[in-house]
């Protein structure tokens, strides 16, 4: 950026979208810190963990639930609070903010659609369904989807009427909807939705443009390997891994090639490598740990949400709020999970630190 | 009766026994090691995927057993629908049991019971390969040889599905009991001694089994792809571990079998 976007980015943001990087960075101080999974990680029931989530910001969702706890409960009213804030910000928020915001929701808009659509496959009960939607991806008419039998009905029915419209591809087939459609279409449509936020944060540029660049670049990565590695041993042919891959990203296009014709977790480790900022990531597991790569990419992902916020006026620090405080719920549910088994000696193995 | 008596016989028995204790044991340990294994494996893919995509939602609403527990003689055995057909090809359990060599054993087809069945004799020695790969499929511990034939042949045209449901018919007045073998017969469909009804049984049925009607149960589809087509490598293991803690249970049973059968045959031979 010139020296004259710089200047006029810093006198001009504050004007609309200053009241809520502020509120957002107070939100971001209350956030677990190391302190507090240790205590947590000392609990010995779900009832102490609520005990002591009582004291922090997750208080007012938690006082008024009722024992025994489980371990849904606990995410379900973490997830209230994440929620509780969203909301606010985006009732608050002008233009393009309010766009922003609504771009980082369309990856749970995604999820909502297929939950429904498996759901409606396994013959559960649409309220059943709808209750557990993630709020923050809800949009009107979401329950039509249980109607729909094929991907042109899903499209014609119910989603052509929804920002997801856009990331449905002129070739809708007919087939109907079985687990691998569905599969499919929920990595088609998330790469449809990280190319089209890619070029809306480049659109909006600045500063916001270059760390959200960043930062969906290593998301697009992630999920190119992770959409490899789960699908070693299935019916999935390289040709439609291939497809599956966003269009942009370290990987993008030579590393991503390499991916889709890897058949082990070795392979894939040798073309990870060959990424210099994966090098380090990669050199950190020991030969055949894939256990381990989830929180090792998750620990990359917080290492980069928390330097977002080391600069100011711009809407990367929305974004990283909101991945920040998905990773303190799985943090929670992870422990929440270890104590329930009685696997304490485990909870170190999913814990990511914040601060 | 002297040989059954004598002061080495009685040893032996006494052994055996010590040993079907250690092996239950060691049995009951695996099955709950398979257990706490496969429900962290559960959790580390509720990490990985998310708790939306790893939840009691995707269980469909209706379920259809993977695999069922038969009884032949004396012990269970744990064979997966989709092994169904081979059984029914065979057109008796005892068929399954022999040795290779010692039948003319029917190629794993649908194809109707072989005529030679009825002159199969009705001891064995051993699970045949098909079974047995099933078996090792689950990877838990080795197949203790403890799947042996009952005593009178039975006729081929005896189905499995139609013990089966005899079975379930005599279950139906069994009264619960503390006894583990015997819940454990009453749940799974054959009587308090855990035998296959006789011929002469009033509610034994000459109909010989109709492959259709396990056209379906044979297929059940696979658990795993209730949580999707790409699924993260922990949920691949928690299916291996909670299938290794079932074959487990199974044999876990067989071995508590045993171990119950040692007394009374050391005091037998006092």
């Amino acid at each position: 950026m010139s020296f004259g976007e710089d200047t006029s980015e810093m006198c001009l943001f504050n004007v609309k979208d200053g009241f809520l990087e502020a509120v957002v960075r107070g939100y971001k101080l209350g956030l677990l810190s190391t302190a507090d999974y240790n205590n947590l990680c000392q609990c010995e029931t779900l009832e102490d963990i609520k005990l002591y989530l009582t004291g922090t910001d997750y208080g007012p969702y938690l006082a008024n639930e009722a024992s025994p706890m489980h371990t849904t409960t606990l995410v379900d009213c973490c997830t209230r609070k994440l929620v509780a804030d969203w909301k606010y910000m985006r009732e608050n928020a002008g233009e393009p903010m309010g766009r922003f915001l609504d771009y980082c929701t369309y990856g749970h808009m995604i999820d909502n659609v297929v939950l429904i659509v498996t759901g409606t496959l396994h013959e559960r009960d649409v309220q059943e369904l709808l209750d557990k939607c993630n709020p923050l991806g809800m949009f009107d008419a979401i329950a039509s989807l249980a109607v729909a039998q094929n991907m042109r009905d899903l499209y014609r029915l119910v989603l052509v009427d929804t920002p997801l419209a856009p990331y449905f591809s002129e070739n809708l087939t007919s087939e109907d909807l079985d687990e691998m459609n569905i599969e499919v279409m929920r990595n088609t449509l998330y790469k449809a939705y990280l190319d089209d936020f890619s070029s809306f944060v480049h659109g909006v540029g600045g500063t916001t443009g270059a760390v959200m660049g960043e930062m969906l670049s290593f998301e697009a990565d992630r999920r190119a390997l992770n959409i490899t590695l789960n699908s070693i041993g299935t019916e999935l042919t390289r040709d439609d891994r291939r497809k599956l891959y966003a269009n942009f990203g370290l990987l993008y296009p030579h590393g991503q090639a390499e991916l889709a014709v890897a058949e082990d977790f070795d392979q894939i480790r040798s073309v990870m490598e060959k990424c210099p900022p994966y090098q380090a990531i990669f050199s950190r597991l020991g030969l055949g740990e894939s256990q381990m790569l989830d929180k090792i990419l998750y620990e990359e992902e917080v290492r980069q949400l928390i330097n977002t916020y080391e600069q100011q006026f711009h809407y990367g620090v929305f974004y990283a709020y909101m991945r920040l405080r998905e990773q303190e719920i799985r943090n929670v549910m992870w422990i929440a999970e270890c104590v329930a088994q009685d696997q304490k000696n485990r909870v170190q193995d999913g814990i990511v630190f914040t601060f | 009766m002297g040989t059954m008596s004598s002061p080495t016989n009685r040893e032996k028995l006494f052994s055996d026994t010590l040993d079907a204790a250690e092996e239950y044991l060691q049995l009951q340990h695996a099955l709950g090691e398979a257990l706490r294994a496969g429900f962290l494996s559960l959790a580390q893919a509720r990490y990985a995927m998310g708790a939306d995509r790893v939840s009691s939602l995707q269980i469909p609403s209706t379920l259809s057993a993977t695999a069922r527990v038969t009884t032949a003689g004396e012990w269970f055995a744990l064979i997966p629908n989709d092994m169904l057909p081979l059984v029914i090809a065979g057109g008796n359990l005892n068929l399954l049991l022999q040795e290779p060599s010692s039948a003319a054993a029917p190629a794993p087809s649908h194809s109707p019971p072989s005529p030679h069945a009825q002159d199969v004799p009705a001891t064995s020695t051993s699970v045949p390969e098909a079974a047995a790969g099933a078996l090792q499929d689950c990877a838990g511990p080795p197949a203790a040889p403890a799947v042996e034939a009952s005593g009178s042949a039975d006729p081929a045209s005896h189905g499995l599905e139609q013990q089966l449901q005899q079975l379930r018919l005599a279950a139906e007045s069994h009264h619960q009991s503390n006894n583990l073998m015997e819940q454990l017969a009453a749940k799974y469909c054959c009587d308090g001694a855990g035998t296959l009804p006789s011929p002469d049984d009033p509610l034994s049925g000459g109909a010989a089994v109709d492959d259709e009607q396990y056209a379906e149960v044979a297929k059940p589809g696979k658990p795993l792809h209730w949580f999707g087509s790409l699924v993260a490598p922990s949920l691949r293991e928690a299916e291996g571990h909670f299938g290794r803690a079932l074959a487990a249970a199974v044999q876990a049973a067989n071995a508590q079998r045993r171990l119950q059968k040692g007394p009374a045959s050391y005091s037998s031979a006092c």
